[in-house]
């Protein structure tokens, strides 16, 4: 049986897994939305996935925002963050790659990389305007599928200006723009020029974005970005094949990685979405602090708490 | 009698905590420093502030309540310059103020004004007004005053001292003692790193003359104290070999890292010389946020010496 590698990525939006082949090219890859309920999302991907391949898991890694969730449920080999993730799976699709410009649900980075090598990086801070969340709730407002979004974008000959520094001020900003009768498409398309102006004035500050320029993540999707970001930049912006789940391929050719250096899977199989997932959590009351710690339990026994600022309030968490 | 005086571990206690312990310990006080920061604190000090305030001074304001009723006399010294024809940022002159127009039942606060703007020496008025407080003589309070300032001196010594060769990868950390040295603000940054292999070098760690003649490198004198390390460090790190990177911390709401933040950042630009990283910390920022960013910089570093 040939032998394959397992990368989950667990963000904010949507859940994604990808396994690759030894020679790192994509077999399988599936995108769900998370929906909140990231445990959930993992074991539906797994059972998914369990009827999707017929290989052996040679390795699994963790990435997302729930990336330790997701590493205690499988028993990844590698947990990691999401910016090496994306940055790995962006020079395993092509090596001579300079930028990395990826917008998902809640965050956006841009990656910098030189020589195959990552030299600087920067993510959205605490706002989450220009990320794809916005661009959904934007859409469901206007009543368009997001599918469609990006190609109507396309079709505004004259993008109305529209401030793309905060959320709230884009939508009051469309909606006055509507009022005074514009069409559809020149406030989408203006949308999307203004969420580029964005991403570039806050994360693109002082860097130097060369090509090639991959963009990645589940806004790349969406051509009307992608048209605005050759625009502002006038480069070319390559959208590779697998851009939904690059994460999940940047975490499996991490673990894959990783597992040459360890000898053996952690891996606990498909079958792991078989078992009964909870969370308990309690506010520990040893100090002022109140930290919230969080314990997963797998059927009865603990197998992850977190949380905790101090030893106090850990749960010792037996491996029997 | 012994008086019981309070001293917040916040702000400048992080910087001059040893030298203030041992002068009032020398005049025969009782020292009681506030408990370290907790998200107590940290919420108290957040309510009892102005909004404008800087992340740091709510909490310096959370640390005066936790000791308002368990001392005879608060220590809020106006800092006003702490090395001559140079400043500290305005908010340490008015600190005493906002301190009583803030929190209500406060005991008598020692607000000595410090100002070694024209002289050094002026130190000595100032711990001469303190003793005058305290009722004691001036050759009690010189001795005192000069026991103090030669344990801070010990205190640098201690900090230079500190290198660490079981670590792959050295971290040239830049931003005010008050955030990188307080845990929780700084949600235990300098511990991360260390478990995580990595050795952390501050400002604290460099000889103060280096910092003196790297700071002389930018085009301008600074003249806020703080700020002068800050940049005299980052220039002197930018030259070190042995740093693989440089991590910024400052906090939110801080005017002078504001600027200084900006131009340490554009020199690391200009100079490429190591991988440079700005975290922005307030009581808001989640640790999912910090880790995220520091492991991929510390990720960057690896791949980077692999």
């Amino acid at each position: 049986m040939s032998k394959g590698y397992m990368g989950i990525d667990v963000g904010s939006v949507s859940t994604n897994i990808a396994i690759i082949n030894e020679d790192k090219e994509v077999l399988e890859k599936l995108y769900l939305r998370t929906e909140g309920k990231p445990i959930r999302a993992i074991q539906e991907g797994m059972m998914r996935m369990k009827d999707k391949v017929d290989i052996e898991i040679g390795g699994v890694g963790a990435t997302g925002s729930a990336r330790n969730l997701a590493g205690v449920i499988v028993g990844a080999d590698v947990v990691k963050n999401e910016i090496t993730a994306h940055a790995v799976a962006a020079s395993t699709v092509n090596p001579e790659v300079q930028t990395v410009l990826e917008i998902g649900g809640q965050d956006s980075k841009i990656i910098i990389l030189r020589d195959g090598v990552v030299v600087d990086f920067a993510m959205n801070t605490v706002c989450a305007a220009g990320t794809g969340s916005f661009l959904d709730q934007q859409a469901s407002r206007l009543n368009i599928p997001i599918e469609e979004f990006g190609g109507l974008a396309l079709k505004g000959d004259n993008p109305v200006r529209i401030a793309g520094r905060c959320s709230v001020f884009a939508e009051s900003d469309m909606i006055h723009k509507q009022q005074l009768g514009h069409n559809l498409e020149d406030i989408i398309g203006g949308l999307c020029e203004a969420l580029v102006r964005n991403f570039l004035n806050n994360l693109g500050k002082g860097k130097e974005v060369l090509g090639p320029v991959v963009f990645q993540g589940g806004v790349a999707a969406n051509s009307g970005i992608r048209a605005a970001f050759e625009d502002a930049l006038d480069l070319e912006i390559i959208v590779p094949e697998y851009h939904n789940v690059m994460g999940a391929i940047g975490s499996a050719v991490l673990a894959q990685e990783a597992v040459k250096k360890k000898g053996e899977t952690s891996f606990k199989g498909f079958d792991s979405s078989g078992f009964n997932y909870h969370v308990s959590s309690f506010e520990c009351e040893k100090c002022s602090n109140s930290c919230e710690v969080i314990n997963i339990h797998q059927e009865d026994r603990i197998i992850a708490s977190w949380g905790s600022k101090c030893p106090k309030g850990e749960v010792v968490i037996s491996n029997g | 009698m012994s008086f019981k005086i309070g001293i917040p571990k916040a702000l400048l206690y992080y910087k001059y905590y040893r030298g203030w312990n041992k002068f009032f310990e020398e005049l025969g006080c009782e020292v009681v420093n506030s408990d370290k920061s907790t998200k107590d604190i940290v919420d108290k000090g957040v309510s009892l502030s102005v909004d404008e305030a800087c992340f740091p001074v709510k909490l310096f304001l959370g640390h005066v309540d936790y000791l308002k009723d368990k001392v005879d006399y608060l220590f809020i010294p106006r800092v006003i310059s702490v090395q001559p024809r140079e400043y500290l940022c305005p908010k340490f002159m008015g600190l005493p103020d906002m301190v009583r127009h803030n929190i209500d039942r406060i005991p008598p606060i020692i607000d000595t004004t410090i100002n070694m703007r024209s002289r050094k020496r002026d130190l000595l008025k100032s711990a001469f007004e303190v003793g005058d407080i305290l009722g004691k003589g001036y050759i009690e309070v010189t001795k005192a005053l000069f026991k103090a300032l030669r344990e801070l001196r010990r205190y640098k010594k201690e900090m230079l001292d500190k290198s660490h060769d079981r670590f792959d990868y050295k971290i040239g950390l830049l931003g005010h003692e008050y955030i990188i040295y307080d845990p929780h603000v700084s949600m235990n940054l300098i511990k991360k790193l260390r478990k995580m292999g990595v050795d952390v070098i501050t400002s604290e760690m460099v000889d103060d003359q280096i910092l003196e003649e790297q700071a002389k490198g930018f085009s301008k004198d600074m003249f806020w104290t703080l700020s002068k390390s800050m940049l005299g460090s980052a220039y002197h790190f930018f030259e070190r070999d042995d740093i693989d990177g440089i991590i910024q911390l400052t906090a939110f709401g801080c005017g002078p890292d504001s600027l200084v933040g900006e131009m340490v950042e554009r020199e690391s630009k200009r100079r490429r010389s190591q991988p440079f990283i700005s975290l922005n910390l307030d009581e808001h920022t989640g640790e999912a946020g910090l880790v995220t960013r520091l492991e991929a910089f510390i990720d960057m570093i690896r791949w980077e010496g692999a």
